[in-house]
């Protein structure tokens, strides 16, 4: 809506992206900037998919899995160079969600979120007993580095700055998308199917191409986890993980493509900050608990900030400022 | 005679056993305001969601410029050039005005995700022209000073002209309007008026559900009377206002067998 706001938001990003290695330097800390980097992708095209197009996907982390051990199958089993093992589990990927996303888009409200809640749950699956393939619950070791010529990806500083760049690059896309007529497409399937039909607007199609695109940066964020790790295991990739980037998405404003990054981190910090407080406060808790967390926090969010903490936030900025404003005109 | 711009013939559908429309017929010239009235219930909305598509017939056939419609997806039908308005209002709730008619403009633009996320020359250009020809559709129906407000946050008379506009957007060459007039003032009823004839000025065909008869009988050239889903009288204005079956129909009558 704003190109030119948008634009030097990119570019504040971009700075901050590039400031913060440098002031940062434990690398705890810098593994979470870039597990936050990895968790926004994902989230971007979750927003597209539900903010913009308005269906829902409870099974995302299947894509993101997909793109995981895709890349680090064509990797370690074929040899294949990682960067063509990301682009090669992101077409492949995009192969799944379109064929997944032909039948089951026709289903609206409840029966999209099982179906999707479905894959999400048969991907974790086969993640897990196809174990010739993915090593099953023990995860797939060794995936390779991500390198260019002698330049390896094997610090959190180097990571930190591709994953970033990976982020900004996926937001400048999507806002141009959102801001076009495909955007509007989408929009306006979410605002009255019906009419937009009637305008001509191809309403399956459009599901069936945003739920792709979703996917396919959901793969790329995947792939970037299993070369950042070198490992990937079956629970990283389950219902609770699907259940995180709705959470996420919510958090920074489902119709937000700059909430996403927001939703990302605040999720990812809360989740570290529950797992360091948790036992400490329950000495039986163990590692589900964190779910209770995001149920009340999707809970409190839908009741007073339904849009979401970046939208919400900037309109109580908003207020706040037009009330300071108002004090001193008063007699 | 010349050649139809719209025939349906012996249209039927039914919602689980109720006759909706039982084998309504209908022929419309290019260049004419017809009007479609009957009481309450009588199927003219459902002949509407037929005609665009957005039901599927129970049984006869609708052709557009000779080419069979039946089975045809509202948004090829659109593409054939069937723009609408709802009854129910159907605005972009969650966008502004202007982006409610950018997208009455969706079929003149091509650019697709991949235009779109690399902003190429080609949907560059294309943007702007959608914007313009937006604003001119909205300058149409005296909306643009209203362009950039959110489209929930109009008035609801003005929503209706937005509907207008949006499929206006379209370059329709045929416009079904469905209740245009519903909860309109007089003042805004004449503007209406004269706004549906401007419309056919510009070589759009208009189809017009009306209860309103003082816009009905002031702007139609003529009139198909539908009752119980089946063509009760058709004819001019005049015709039809003096039609006994009409005027029972309206007013009533004893052998009224419903």
């Amino acid at each position: 809506m704003r190109p030119g706001g948008d634009t030097l938001a990119l570019a504040g990003l971009g700075l901050g992206v590039a400031l913060v290695p440098l002031g940062v330097t434990s690398q705890y800390h810098l593994s979470i900037g870039v597990f936050i980097g990895i968790h926004a992708i994902v989230t971007i095209g979750l927003c597209l998919v539900m903010g913009y197009a308005g269906q829902i996907s409870l099974g995302h982390a299947a894509f993101y899995g997909l793109g995981a051990y895709a890349s680090g199958l064509l990797t370690t089993k074929l040899g294949a160079n990682p960067w063509a093992a990301m682009a090669g589990a992101m077409a492949l990927t995009a192969g799944v969600a379109y064929a997944l996303g032909r039948p089951i888009l026709r289903l609206r409200g409840h029966y999209l979120a099982m179906a999707t809640l479905a894959f999400g749950i048969i991907a974790y699956l086969a993640f897990v007993e196809f174990k010739e393939l993915t090593g099953g619950p023990s995860g797939l070791a060794g995936i390779p580095r991500l390198r260019v010529g002698g330049f390896v990806f094997d610090t959190d500083r180097k990571f930190f700055y591709l994953t970033w760049g990976g982020v900004i690059a996926v937001v400048a896309l999507s806002l141009n998308i959102v801001n076009s007529r495909v955007g509007r497409a989408l929009r306006a399937i979410h605002g009255s199917e019906v009419a937009a039909e009637t305008l001509g607007v191809d309403t399956a199609a459009y599901k069936l191409r945003v739920f792709t695109l979703s996917a396919v940066y959901a793969a790329l964020a995947g792939s970037l986890y299993a070369h950042y790790l070198s490992f990937v295991s079956p629970p990283t990739f389950g219902f609770i993980a699907s259940v995180e980037f709705v959470v996420m998405a919510a958090v920074g404003g489902l119709a937000s493509v700059w909430g996403a990054p927001f939703g990302a981190a605040t999720v990812t910090l809360l989740t570290e900050v529950i797992r360091d407080v948790m036992p400490r406060l329950l000495a039986y808790a163990s590692g589900e608990h964190e779910v209770i967390a995001y149920g009340l926090l999707l809970i409190l969010i839908m009741i007073f900030v339904p849009e979401g903490l970046t939208v919400g936030g900037l309109r109580a900025l908003r207020r706040l400022g037009r009330a300071g404003r108002r004090v001193p005109a008063a007699p | 005679m010349s050649p139809p711009l719209l025939e349906a013939r012996d249209v039927r559908k039914e919602f689980g056993g109720v006759v909706a429309v039982g084998g309504a017929s209908l022929r419309v010239s290019p260049g004419e305001i017809r009007a479609i009235i009957g009481p309450n219930g009588a199927g003219k909305t459902t002949l509407f969601n037929l005609i665009s598509g957005l039901l599927a017939l129970d049984g006869g056939e609708i052709r557009f410029r000779g080419r069979l419609l039946n089975g045809l997806p509202p948004a090829a039908r659109a593409g054939l050039g069937i723009g609408r308005t709802f009854q129910n209002l159907q605005v972009f709730a969650n966008m502004t005005v202007l982006e409610n008619v950018m997208v009455g403009r969706h079929l003149k633009g091509r650019a697709g995700f991949w235009g779109a996320a690399f902003r190429t020359p080609r949907a560059c250009r294309e943007e702007r022209e959608i914007i313009d020809a937006a604003h001119a559709a909205l300058a149409f129906v005296g909306l643009d000073d209203r362009s950039g407000d959110p489209a929930s946050s109009l008035p609801f008379a003005q929503q209706r002209l937005l509907e207008i506009a949006r499929a206006l957007a379209m370059e329709p060459s045929l416009l079904l309007v469905d209740e245009p007039a519903a909860g309109l003032n007089p003042a805004e009823v004449a503007r209406l008026s004269g706004l549906i004839r401007a419309i056919r000025q510009r070589g759009t065909t208009v189809l017009l559900v009306e209860h309103h008869m003082d816009l009905v009988m002031g702007t139609a050239e003529s009139i198909l009377v539908l009752n119980y889903g089946q063509v009760l009288a058709e004819g001019t204005p005049e015709t039809v206002r003096n039609d006994p079956a009409v005027i029972a129909a309206y007013l009533g009558a004893e052998d009224d067998d419903a």
